[in-house]
């Protein structure tokens, strides 16, 4: 079977007009709102956490999270869901409870910012560089993909995809800023769940419901979680211990607890308890998002015959896409589009927001054009994010050339995020470990994991049975290589004064929160509501 | 500053209208089968109404908000 393209209605593409006038409605309200440069970056600190808190998951909602996971779940079974319950979960917590009052509560406006308070200026521009590449390469990213898919899916030109959904982007962003990106951000995951949930459901029966569809897969072990995660003789390739290292304890705790994209959503929120709900508050959807994902990649394994084939049309990647007109007519597929469309800019515009702040504060402001007016901040911050838009269009182009660029993508992530991580804990938690430490212990990371990937990888002890396993065995290299390199050098070298330290590290709190609150707005009571929920999901799909 | 509820109500009403009247003027019907027998939805119609009603629901809570007295 090859992919054809689907026949679209004029309801659809009013439906796909009426969202894009309600996107860029909302940068057009807020734009007169954007007084100063804080508004821009932070907005004024005034959000509720159940905004900051949906947008903190929709600002992780672009093209790898939707189509991916699907993907990966046509490809690996339920093991996929181990991205969500033990590779999300978990850390969303950690960061609220444990490092959100140092991030919130040093005042910090991005997650470089806290490395230069916390350890020195090598190690915030080293962190700044890496993050600002990545970003705008993640955000090009989201674009080839959709317009990738529309192309596939409809017949729709790429080169026109790419520069509208870029252009709404840039006009939403650039007129109401980082407010704008969330409350898009919001909306968008309205629409993601009310655009994707039928398709789990009608596809759910056409199967003969979670019985059928475990009879129907192709081996037993798609069906389950834990049980063939013995050894690594499972669809995944990964066992155990890889899954919880990898996958659970580096790759998810580096990106959740150190990302700056996700992070800054947090830092939006109008008080410390209220940042420290925000990923909470994030973590109760996020938690049956499989839902949405997985299960549309298991049903798509078994009510499309051929998908995962080399042709184009049926890669992995087109799972959920090619759900959409199977399942929806014309009308309900305007909203199945909106909301992949949807998806597809939370996940550009939280890159672009990112990316503008990280480059204004921590580039330009400290580097290039210090002591400048908070107006001048103002107007860079909006150029950057014109700038980070036309480089998001440079890279979706060059994006086209690579065979695999999600692969290729989850590699620089554990690049970066791994080591970053074992910074960050030692940073938060040690008060011994010295700027220079963190410095080298952050460079030597990152080299181990390019050692491994560039060198290692296909020589024995160093041959993975998936590039999945490799990723997650990668990740604990460097991390490991980070966190033993700076423990050591921190012996050799100067720690900082403990005074300056005040608010930065475990033990050294600048000001406690007396604020009694309610007992559903406790970040420890939710932290553990969610966490005894997600271990019920674990032994539920065992 | 927004509330982020009025354009998201809107924007579910608007949507959901539009839904339900295509539903209703061009009727399209799926099929799911459940249990070993199949029922029939007009998905536009049902489905669009579900996102009409969150819309009104999303504004019913602005509307309760700005009825309660400030503190």
């Amino acid at each position: 079977m090859a992919a054809s393209a689907a026949q679209i209605g004029w309801i659809d593409y009013v439906i796909i007009g009426v969202y894009f006038v309600f996107v860029i409605g909302i940068g057009y309200v807020l734009k007169g709102k954007m007084k100063s440069s804080e508004d821009f970056f932070l907005s004024g600190h005034n959000i509720p956490s159940w905004v900051t808190g949906l947008a903190f998951l929709s600002a992780n909602l672009g093209a790898i999270e939707v189509m991916g996971m699907a993907a990966n779940a046509a490809q690996y079974g339920v093991m996929t869901a181990h991205f969500y319950w033990i590779g999300a979960i978990p850390a969303m917590v950690f960061l609220a409870v444990f490092m959100m009052p140092f991030y919130y509560g040093s005042k910090v406006r991005s997650v470089p910012e806290y490395l230069k308070m916390r350890f020195n200026e090598p190690t915030r521009a080293l962190n700044a560089i890496s993050f600002a590449v990545m970003t705008v390469l993640m955000s090009g990213i989201n674009l080839y993909a959709m317009a990738l898919v529309f192309k596939l899916l409809l017949n729709w030109s790429i080169d026109a995809s790419i520069f509208a959904a870029a252009g709404v982007v840039l006009a939403y962003t650039y007129m109401g800023g980082l407010t704008s990106s969330i409350y898009n951000e919001v909306m968008q995951f309205f629409l993601i769940v009310f655009g994707l949930l039928p398709i789990s459901i009608i596809g759910l029966c056409k199967v003969g419901g979670w019985a059928g569809l475990c009879e129907k897969l192709k081996e037993p072990a798609f069906a389950h979680l834990w049980m063939h995660a013995g050894t690594s003789a499972n669809p995944m390739g990964v066992d155990w211990i890889a899954i919880c290292s990898g996958l659970g304890f580096v790759l998810s705790f580096g990106y959740w607890c150190t990302d700056f994209l996700v992070i800054q959503r947090a830092l939006a929120a109008e008080s410390l308890p209220a940042a420290q709900r925000t990923p909470l508050i994030a973590a109760f959807p996020k938690v049956l998002f499989p839902a949405l994902t997985v299960l549309p990649g298991l049903i798509a394994l078994v009510l499309i015959p051929g998908l995962g084939s080399n042709n184009e049309g049926m890669r992995y990647d087109m799972a959920l896409p090619l759900l959409l007109p199977m399942m929806y007519p014309s009308g309900m597929l305007g909203v199945g589009l909106t909301a992949m469309l949807a998806s597809f800019m939370s996940g550009m515009a939280g890159n672009v927001t990112a990316f503008n702040t990280v480059w204004t504060y921590d580039l330009y402001q400290s580097y290039i054009r210090p002591n400048q007016s908070d107006q001048h901040y103002l107007w860079m911050g909006k150029v950057a994010t014109a700038v980070g838009i036309l480089i998001s269009i440079a890279t979706a182009y060059i994006a086209m050339g690579f065979p695999s660029i999600m692969d290729y993508m989850q590699n620089i992530f554990s690049f970066f995020n791994a080591p970053l991580f074992a910074t960050f804990l030692l940073g938060m938690f040690w008060k011994r470990t010295t700027p220079w430490a963190a410095f080298f212990g952050l460079v030597i990371g990152t080299l181990t994991a390019i050692l491994h990937f560039y060198v290692l990888t296909g020589h024995e002890p160093f041959v993975y049975t998936s590039v999945m396993a490799g990723n997650f065995w990668r990740s604990t290299f460097a991390w490991l290589a980070c966190f033993i390199s700076t423990i050591v050098i921190s012996f050799f070298t100067k720690p900082k004064p403990e005074e300056e330290l005040e608010g930065l590290v475990w033990g050294k709190p600048k000001e406690v929160s007396t604020e009694v609150l309610v007992w559903y707005k406790r970040p420890g009571i939710l932290a553990i509501i969610i966490l005894v929920f997600t271990i019920a999901l674990n032994f539920l799909f065992w | 500053m927004l509330d982020i509820r009025i354009p998201i109500a809107a924007l579910f009403i608007v949507v959901g209208v539009l839904l339900v009247g295509y539903g209703l003027a061009v009727p399209t019907s799926v099929d799911v089968p459940v249990n070993g027998n199949t029922y029939t939805f007009n998905l536009n119609r049902d489905w669009g109404a579900m996102i009409l009603l969150f819309g009104i629901f999303m504004g019913a809570l602005v509307k309760m908000d700005k009825a309660k007295p400030s503190k």
